[in-house]
């Protein structure tokens, strides 16, 4: 395998929203503690029984559902507003109107929501009488486009779907608009809605997972002090290329200190723990899905949101991984602008 | 805009297209000149109830795919396949594919599945390929490329978008070679999602018509190998053309339609042409999005007129429908085929242009004319606007 090149930036804000809460520092001391988002039961689809998911409490999007423009929209864009706001808000507010900030946000299932709920509408009462309210919030540049509505942004916007590693994608494309001068920062969001038909795909294809749903973003500006070193995520096609994939994504990375996994209890997050344990040997991994759940195509921001606060508020390398289940690897490292000494180099 | 993004020329070394034109480049370019409509009277599904009763569709134009690939995959395949008999030592370092809805099918059948409660051994299959990159995946698998690999869902953009990425990040010397492009399929969820728009049309797709009622959905799938022009000189690579610019504008207006003043595709355009260092005078042609739509016909009407009134337009969607996340990908490979061959795509369903939308729309089914600059507009959902600009090889 060639080696996997890097690319580095700087990150000027990082914000989320997750089933724990919005507030990063808060919400990674709650996880320190032991702390699990609540489950709450999923109604069923039809005939069958859903699993249980993680959910967003509604209060705290709920000023971001009463502007007019997203009353109608699904949870999975008013997650997106919401952390792009908490993010400029950490950011110090940064006037981003304009065509100098870009756009990538990273979903998978999108809105997944609205889709079932359109499709079995036609299924119920017929082709020729779905909801024209509905149908345009199942696009997956939905989000997207309200975010750049809130925020005021004209520069170009590009919304990548994926799996759960699509986020890493999203960041690897936002350094290289950025170094390539397309524009001058980036605005990175991973949002994902949880639904009872994902929880059943998931169950059909024998995956124990338990989904959660959220949003995080990172503002990207070259100048920032903390850094962010993102590796060019690596295809792999049969599960014994997963490992290999995400070495050598991980292998030009400085050592971290923390590593901000998406480690599940399945046959591909145990891969990919003994892969980062092989690797990172003294590293401290932290698996936030096990207490937020499977986010999918927000996993990885909220990784890299977790890795964010943690890099900058310790002053140490904090990394995160990502096996993706369609199969691709990933891995970045936030870090601070100053060498950093390898673990144990004493 | 930053100079320092205009650094490297990149080359179109090779392509392959399934569309409801046909397979492959000949057909097509064979369609295109004589104005050989590919829309259809749908029976993939129940559309009785349905505004629309046609599509664009491609699916005849290959053998039945087995029962474990979904359509997107094996028009993607099959349009990799031209690609890489055109281009054998073709190499990309990466991928970026723009698409809508993947295996979209899959996933309904899915759900109707789940709603009964029923078993079905297929499912594990329709769940592993339904996911929108999947048919990237198979096509990447197939040629034993473990590149890494960006899908771009922007809507109808999605394919102007892909390669835009694609020829940027070769350009500024981030990559070397790319594999660019899109595909979509025709599927019950998004076709009765437009009909519930009204955006479909109940007769035929006149794009620019006064007459025109709506948009046909169409499907297909078009790949692009875009490599840095002395890398393909030095392999001694074909040329097929270049790209020469790109421009993107988001508009905040609404989610599904354009600003009536066609701002957004106003700037996407002006910014293409900056991109690529041209006036509006250079370009030959312009392939309009056209998707006969009254609102998006009258707006981008009206950024071509404020752009380029004089260049010559017209809209092949009048011949393949709608292709959503292909559409793009399509219509790259339709002005490569014209530059190639020294003809602009026609209006052939045009029968009276709509004086609202004063253009210097290309009459009948084609027109014999050498062109240097083409360009092509794609617009979607979200405000995703996104012109690109091929010029024929210097």
């Amino acid at each position: 395998m060639n080696p996997v090149q890097t690319i580095e930036t700087g990150v000027a804000g990082v914000g989320w929203i997750t089933p724990l809460g919005d507030g990063i520092s808060s919400v990674l001391t709650r996880i320190r503690n032991g702390t699990q988002a609540t489950l709450h039961p999923d109604p069923p689809v039809g005939a069958t029984a859903a699993p249980a998911s993680r959910r967003v409490p509604a209060e705290l999007v709920a000023s971001v559902a009463r502007d007019p423009r997203l009353r109608r929209s699904s949870a999975i864009s008013l997650f997106a507003v919401s952390a792009a706001r908490n993010t400029l808000h950490d950011a110090g507010n940064p006037p981003v109107s304009g065509s100098d900030t870009g756009l990538v946000l990273a979903v998978s299932s999108g809105g997944v929501v609205y889709t079932r709920r359109f499709y079995e509408g036609v299924l119920d009462t017929g082709p020729g009488a779905g909801s024209p309210i509905l149908f345009p919030e199942t696009v997956y540049n939905a989000p997207a486009s309200h975010v750049s509505a809130a925020l005021g942004l004209d520069g170009p916007s590009y919304t990548l779907v994926g799996d759960a590693s699509t986020g890493i994608a999203a960041l690897h494309l936002a350094a290289r608009m950025i170094a390539s001068g397309e524009v001058g920062r980036c605005l990175v969001v991973g949002t994902e809605e949880a639904d009872p038909i994902t929880g059943i795909a998931y169950s059909r294809c024998r995956l124990r997972t338990v989904f959660g749903e959220g949003a995080a973003a990172l503002l990207l500006d070259p100048a920032a002090p903390l850094r962010i070193t993102v590796s060019e995520p690596v295809t792999w096609f049969r599960r014994t290329g997963a490992a290999a994939a995400l070495t050598a994504a991980m292998a030009p990375l400085p050592s971290p200190t923390a590593a901000f996994t998406g480690t599940t209890e399945t046959a591909l997050g145990r891969i990919e723990a003994d892969t980062v344990l092989a690797a990172w040997p003294r590293t401290h991994q932290f698996a936030l899905k096990n207490f937020l759940g499977e986010s999918l195509g927000a996993a990885a921001m909220i990784q890299a949101a977790a890795a964010a606060v943690t890099a900058r508020e310790a002053g140490t390398p904090a990394a995160i991984t990502s096996i993706g289940i369609n199969l691709q690897a990933g891995a970045a490292c936030l870090h601070p602008p100053h060498p950093v000494r390898a673990l144990g180099a004493d | 805009m930053n100079s320092g993004l205009r650094t490297r020329r990149v080359a179109i070394t090779a392509l392959g297209i399934v569309s409801p034109l046909g397979l492959g480049s000949e057909q097509n370019a064979r369609a295109l000149r004589l104005g050989t409509s590919g829309i259809r009277s749908l029976t993939r599904f129940d559309v009785s109830s349905c505004r629309s009763q046609v599509a664009g569709l491609a699916d005849d134009f290959l053998p039945p795919p087995s029962p474990r690939l979904h359509l997107a995959s094996a028009m993607t395949l099959a349009a990799l396949a031209e690609l890489r008999a055109a281009d054998p030592a073709f190499a990309p370092s990466a991928a970026v594919i723009g698409t809508t809805s993947g295996g979209m099918s899959f996933g309904e059948n899915f759900l109707r599945l789940a709603r009964s409660g029923l078993r079905d051994r297929r499912a594990a299959l329709w769940l592993a390929n339904y996911p929108p990159q999947k048919p990237a995946l198979d096509a990447l698998a197939s040629a034993r490329w473990p590149i890494p690999l960006e899908i771009v869902a922007n809507a109808c953009a999605s394919g102007s978008n892909a390669i835009g990425l694609a020829f940027r990040s070769i350009r500024s010397g981030q990559r070397r070679a790319v594999l660019c492009g899109g595909y979509d399929v025709v599927c019950e969820l998004v076709f009765t999602g437009f009909d519930a728009l009204q955006a479909s049309t109940p007769d035929a797709c006149r794009p620019f018509d006064r007459n025109r009622t709506g948009l046909a959905l169409g499907e297909g799938a078009a790949l692009l190998a875009l490599e840095d022009m002395d890398s393909a000189l030095e392999r001694r690579a074909p040329i097929l053309a270049e790209i020469s610019g790109y421009g993107t504008a988001t508009d905040n207006h609404h989610l599904t339609q354009p600003h009536p003043s066609g701002i957004g595709p106003r700037r996407a355009m002006e910014r293409a042409l900056a991109d690529a260092a041209l006036q509006p005078s250079d370009l030959g042609y312009i392939n309009a999005h056209g998707t006969a739509t009254p609102l998006n016909d009258a707006s981008e009407a009206a950024a071509i007129q404020a752009v380029a009134p004089a260049t010559p337009v017209s809209s092949t969607k009048g011949l393949t429908g709608h292709a959503l996340g292909a559409a793009g990908a399509l219509e790259a490979v339709f002005c490569v085929l014209a530059l190639r061959d020294h003809f602009l795509p026609g209006n052939p369903m045009l029968k009276e242009p709509d004086p609202d939308c004063a253009l210097h729309l290309v009459p009948g089914p084609s027109a014999d004319v050498s062109i240097r600059h083409a360009l092509s507009n794609s617009f979607g959902f979200g405000g995703s606007n996104a012109s690109v600009i091929l010029s024929s090889p210097s």
